[in-house]
């Protein structure tokens, strides 16, 4: 009997994994209000961390954070199983950070001051932490090529998921991916020397 | 190019574990093969460590879900749904109070666009005069509007007012330039034309004048390069050519007949009365304004009286300031850029249409009312009174009767009676009397001279000419040449006289010999 329910518990996370997200949505949708704090709680994270890859920057992450969790709260009823709900969920987020983006670009246009992508990173090679002179290489990559590659190696997601999360082919992810390691080789290209040793 | 970043790309891919057993399998050999595959994936394996290792992951938010939960809280409350939706209610209930306002007040906007438009309106009649005043128009030009309906706006450029009519038989009016518009039929060629006695020349100016004081408020125009038209313009020209024509017929029946097409005459000078009488009663308050931004129909009152004293009062102050008022008598309409954009397109019958380009302006004026008379078209009658009066194209007067000539010259003095000028016209004339008269101590040493029993002595002719060049012309350059001319005539003909006997013997001789056989080889 014991070792039957040893056998369940360790199948057991795995089977909620594949359909954990699903029982939960169909929770909220039949109801269950309280379903929907399981879902903040567990996607959170994930969410305020694309969000911080695609910005590049702390500033506005939790605003638009909540901004993602409302929208999902307003249409998780309509929610229809076709796709897993995290690729749902990483796209609406992608497309709220996207909606912010654009309207930044709308008001440097407008602002007497305009954003210098370079501004403060002048003395990046003096700095002697290395992985902050890669983190801000990697802000000086273009949103569209850094956020797959993130997506990749910090959430470790799939080129299928990303693909789906982005809204584009898998052929462009991979591209994309490809040409984002490329800006950062060029970026780092000083300082080989010193991050090889 | 493209070829090398597939194969990189396939690195990268590999590196991310993205490609297929069989692919894997593949790269995996090459890069142990090839020291360039290897150096490629080495490197962006680094990258690869470098990003993952070095993008740190944010820092949690403590107050994420109770921000979150607020949030939500305030969703699904209805006020706040309210809020959300506020903007859609306001403009929504703004509207349905709009509609229901148009409902009770099915006209207000109509009014308010006629508000706005006899505002517009009423700034642009602000100071009409009539354009007979404005534009200094004399008697002869208002005789032209009858006959050519024309009417100058101004004369220095060649600006000019024209009325006709289109193919449905609608009023049309055009203001346009004409650079030629020199017309050879004038109100002086058709006095002369009927033979009109000065009485009856005072008559006809005097119906002009009449019609001139009732044409005068029929056309107006201001300082804003605004001229309105009264439909009535139509009816009175016709009014007054029939009239003029009626009276030239009761003048002089004869000319009138001469001058006429084959045919022409008013039954009786009742029709014509009649038609003056109903041109009156049709006159309305109803005009054509054409404006430098708009063209429309309103009513409008003009007040020849107030017109009259104001006109009185301003001579008054200009002689006070001994100023001219011909600086106050000049007009012209200048086709505004607006207009060009106005051309209309033919909508229904009952609008009016407009045409402009940048020489003319011409506006089509739906169902006006004008009354029936049998005219004769001005174009045939134009040249008949053209033939008619081309005798008098240098003279338009009668030689008075010359009394017997005892001299050689005779005078006479000519007065027009429509003109200050007077003209002195003294003629010297050579006939054989003066000039015999003249030369008669050289004839006749009696002095008893008598020309028709006058007998010519030796070389007397000879001699009388060399005196008649001497008195009246260059010898040299007349005389001289002229008998020149004749004596090579007389030697010509002489020369012509020998040939001709020549070649009667010459046709005599041959008759007399036997003519040559032709012999045919």
């Amino acid at each position: 009997m014991n070792s039957e329910k040893e056998n369940n518990d360790l199948h057991l996370p795995q089977i909620l994994n594949l359909d954990d997200d699903f029982s939960i949505v169909k929770q909220f949708i039949d109801g269950d209000e309280s379903a929907f704090n399981l879902i903040v709680k567990r996607h959170k994270e994930k969410v305020r961390n694309i969000i911080f890859m695609t910005l590049g920057s702390v500033d506005g992450v939790d605003d638009i954070a909540q901004e993602v969790f409302i929208n999902v709260y307003r249409n998780l009823r309509n929610f229809r199983f076709e796709s897993q709900f995290t690729t749902w969920l990483y796209r609406i987020t992608i497309n709220k950070c996207k909606d912010h983006l654009r309207k930044v670009k709308i008001r440097s246009i407008f602002s007497y001051f305009k954003d210098n992508e370079d501004f403060g990173y002048h003395h990046d090679h003096e700095s002697k932490d290395i992985s902050e002179i890669v983190q801000k290489a990697i802000l000086k990559v273009p949103p569209k090529l850094r956020l797959p590659l993130l997506l990749k190696d910090i959430e470790g997601f799939s080129y299928q998921e990303i693909a789906e999360s982005l809204g584009c082919e898998i052929g462009t992810v991979k591209s994309r991916i490809f040409r984002a390691r490329e800006s950062l080789r060029i970026i780092l290209k000083p300082l080989e020397q010193e991050l090889r040793s | 190019m493209t070829k090398i970043h597939t194969v990189s790309e396939n690195i990268s891919a590999f590196i991310d574990g993205e490609l297929s057993p069989k692919d894997i399998q593949s790269f995996e050999s090459k890069i142990n093969s090839s020291l360039e595959f290897k150096n490629e994936h080495d490197a962006l394996m680094r990258i690869k460590k470098l990003t993952a290792a070095s993008f740190k992951q944010i820092d949690e938010s403590p107050y994420f879900e109770t921000k979150l939960a607020a949030s939500l809280s305030e969703e699904k409350n209805i006020g706040a749904k309210l809020k959300h939706w506020s903007p859609a209610l306001i403009i929504g209930s703004l509207t349905i109070a709009l509609m229901i306002f148009l409902k009770f007040n099915p006209n207000i906007i109509e009014n308010l666009f006629e508000q706005q438009k006899s505002k517009i309106a009423g700034f642009y009649k602000e100071n009409l005069k009539p354009l007979l005043f404005a534009a200094d128009v004399s008697g002869d030009d208002i005789f032209e509007f009858a006959f050519y309906s024309q009417l100058p706006l101004d004369k220095a450029q060649g600006q000019y007012l024209l009325l006709g009519y289109d193919d449905k038989g609608n009023g049309v009016f055009e203001i346009k330039t004409l650079n030629d518009n020199q017309q050879n039929f004038n109100l002086q060629k058709f006095k002369s034309a009927l033979e009109l006695s000065p009485k009856q020349s005072e008559q006809i100016d005097s119906i002009i004048n009449v019609y001139a004081t009732a044409i005068e408020p029929l056309i107006l125009v201001n300082d804003k390069n605004t001229v309105a038209v009264n439909p009535g313009l139509w009816s009175y020209q016709k009014a007054m050519f029939a009239d003029i024509l009626s009276f030239a017929e009761n003048s002089n029946k004869q000319k009138f007949r001469d001058v006429m097409p084959a045919g022409f005459s008013f039954a009786s000078s009742n029709e014509v009365a009649g038609l003056v009488a109903q041109v009156k009663k049709l006159h309305d308050n109803n005009y054509i304004f054409l404006t430098p931004d708009s063209i429309f129909s309103e009513k409008f009152q003009f007040d020849q009286n107030e017109f009259n004293k104001k006109n009185e009062n301003l001579n008054k102050d200009l002689k006070n300031h001994k100023k001219n008022a011909d600086f106050f008598k000049s007009f012209t309409f200048r086709l505004d850029s607006l207009l060009l954009n106005y051309n209309s397109e033919s909508r229904s019958d009952d609008e009016i249409i407009v045409f402009i380009d940048s020489n003319e302006c011409r506006v089509h004026i739906p169902k006006i009312q004008i009354p029936e008379i049998n005219l004769p078209n001005f174009d045939s009658l134009s040249s008949l009174i053209e033939d008619a009066t081309k005798n008098f194209q240098n003279f338009s007067f009668v030689l008075p009767e010359i009394p017997k000539i005892q001299e050689n010259h005779f005078e006479f003095k000519f007065q027009e009676s429509d003109s200050l000028d007077e003209m002195n016209f003294n003629f010297n004339i050579p006939n054989v009397d003066s000039i015999l008269k003249e030369n008669k101590i050289f004839f006749d040493s009696t002095n008893s001279f008598d020309s028709k029993n006058f007998q010519f002595r030796d070389k007397s002719l000879e001699n009388l000419l060399k005196q008649f060049y001497k008195n009246y012309g260059d010898e040299n350059s007349q005389g001289g040449s002229m008998q020149e001319q004749f004596e090579s005539l007389q030697k010509e003909m002489e020369n012509l006289r020998r040939e001709m006997e020549e070649w009667r013997n010459k046709l005599e001789q041959k008759k007399s010999k036997p003519e040559a056989e032709v012999i045919e080889i």
